[in-house]
């Protein structure tokens, strides 16, 4: 009975997290995700739930928000998108970014890994490496021998 | 700080190589060196980045110059110049003999270079080799000599077949060959020469 017809912009999907959350999105929304797109071309039923499976509900929905704001040409200018995204990834913990970025990566949407893997270098950006472990509460395992091997391995980069 | 349990917890680190690579590439080489510091894994990423920036300003400003004896620079000057460009060499030659030994991919090779003495010439040749198998993408080269003398890559330049950008500028001979099947540059879709011989 499901028509494969033409009128893409009215069909509706569900994706479902891995946790069972159910999202009703529009096809041309769900169809910024590659694997996505890849799926319903595979699959040409629509009705049943889509699987993301290593997705959770919490983190679909911040998904689903991105795609969303880049799904639909309005009148939203270049300029006014770069701002949306930016506040959309400055309000993210990080805890959020890291399971945002595996989410971009397994449903492969370009823009999101890019918007967020350019925040997460936003981070790093001006910091010693002793601010960069503080920030991600990075474990400094090497000796101070070995570290010390390794700043005179490349001495430019740590002089200021 | 440490009434969340998850903000003590490092995940960063625990992300694929390749979106850490991601990561890099929005960094200064400068910045992106000092990651390899951070901890073993990070050490692991920036070794393994796959986009190799050389150049020799980094390793010290007088680098960039031709000739040094003709600056009238004291001799302690031009020894801490000669060190530094050995430091730049082996830097190199570390770097990519440990992408040819794992095998790893190069998708962008950066070479900015003074080549000061026709001796050093051949180590060239032995980087363009390492690399050329290595799969890459992206190849900028910014070579110069002195006392007018053209460094011919030719015949290593025209075997990279996944070449899709190549940038040169300076002192590079790039010859016609005899025969065209010898051109197997078939990816290549950008090509900028500057002050290039032929």
């Amino acid at each position: 009975m499901a028509s494969t017809s033409t009128s893409t912009l009215s069909r509706k999907l569900i994706l479902k997290s891995s946790d069972g959350e159910k999202f009703e999105v529009d096809e041309n929304v769900a169809m910024q995700s590659q694997t996505i797109k890849h799926m319903i071309e595979d699959l040409d039923d629509i009705n049943s739930p889509i699987p993301v499976s290593i997705v959770t509900g919490t983190i679909l929905s911040k998904v689903i928000e991105y795609c969303k704001k880049h799904a639909t040409e309005d009148s939203d200018s270049d300029e006014q998108l770069k701002q949306w995204d930016k506040e959309y990834a400055n309000n993210m913990d990080l805890n959020t970014l890291y399971y945002l970025l595996l989410a971009a990566n397994y449903m492969e949407i370009k823009g999101l890994l890019e918007l967020i893997t350019q925040c997460v270098a936003d981070m790093i950006k001006g910091k010693s490496p002793e601010e960069i472990r503080a920030h991600f509460n990075i474990k400094n395992d090497f000796t101070p021998q070995e570290e010390a091997n390794i700043r005179n391995e490349n001495p430019w980069a740590f002089e200021n | 700080m440490d009434d969340k349990e998850t903000s003590c917890i490092d995940q960063m680190s625990e992300l694929p190589d390749f979106i850490l690579h991601h990561i890099l590439s929005y960094l200064s080489t400068k910045q992106a060196v000092q990651t390899g510091v951070i901890s073993k894994r990070w050490k692991y990423v920036w070794e393994t980045f796959p986009i190799l920036e050389c150049f020799q300003g980094h390793f010290g400003k007088h680098l960039n110059l031709i000739n040094p004896k003709e600056q009238e620079l004291p001799k302690d000057e031009r020894r801490k110049i000669f060190n530094q460009r050995l430091n730049f060499m082996s830097y190199i030659d570390k770097k990519l003999l440990r992408f040819h030994e794992e095998k790893l991919c190069v998708n962008k090779f950066n070479l900015h270079i003074i080549l000061v003495s026709k001796v050093l010439a051949p180590r060239v040749d032995r980087w363009m080799e390492l690399v050329a198998k290595r799969r890459m993408q992206e190849l900028n080269l910014y070579i110069f000599t002195g006392k007018g003398r053209v460094h011919d890559l030719s015949k290593i330049l025209f075997t990279m077949e996944s070449l899709t950008v190549l940038h040169l500028f300076g002192s590079i001979m790039l010859r016609s060959p005899p025969d065209s099947k010898a051109v197997k540059l078939c990816s290549l879709v950008e090509l900028h020469l500057r002050s290039v011989y032929r």
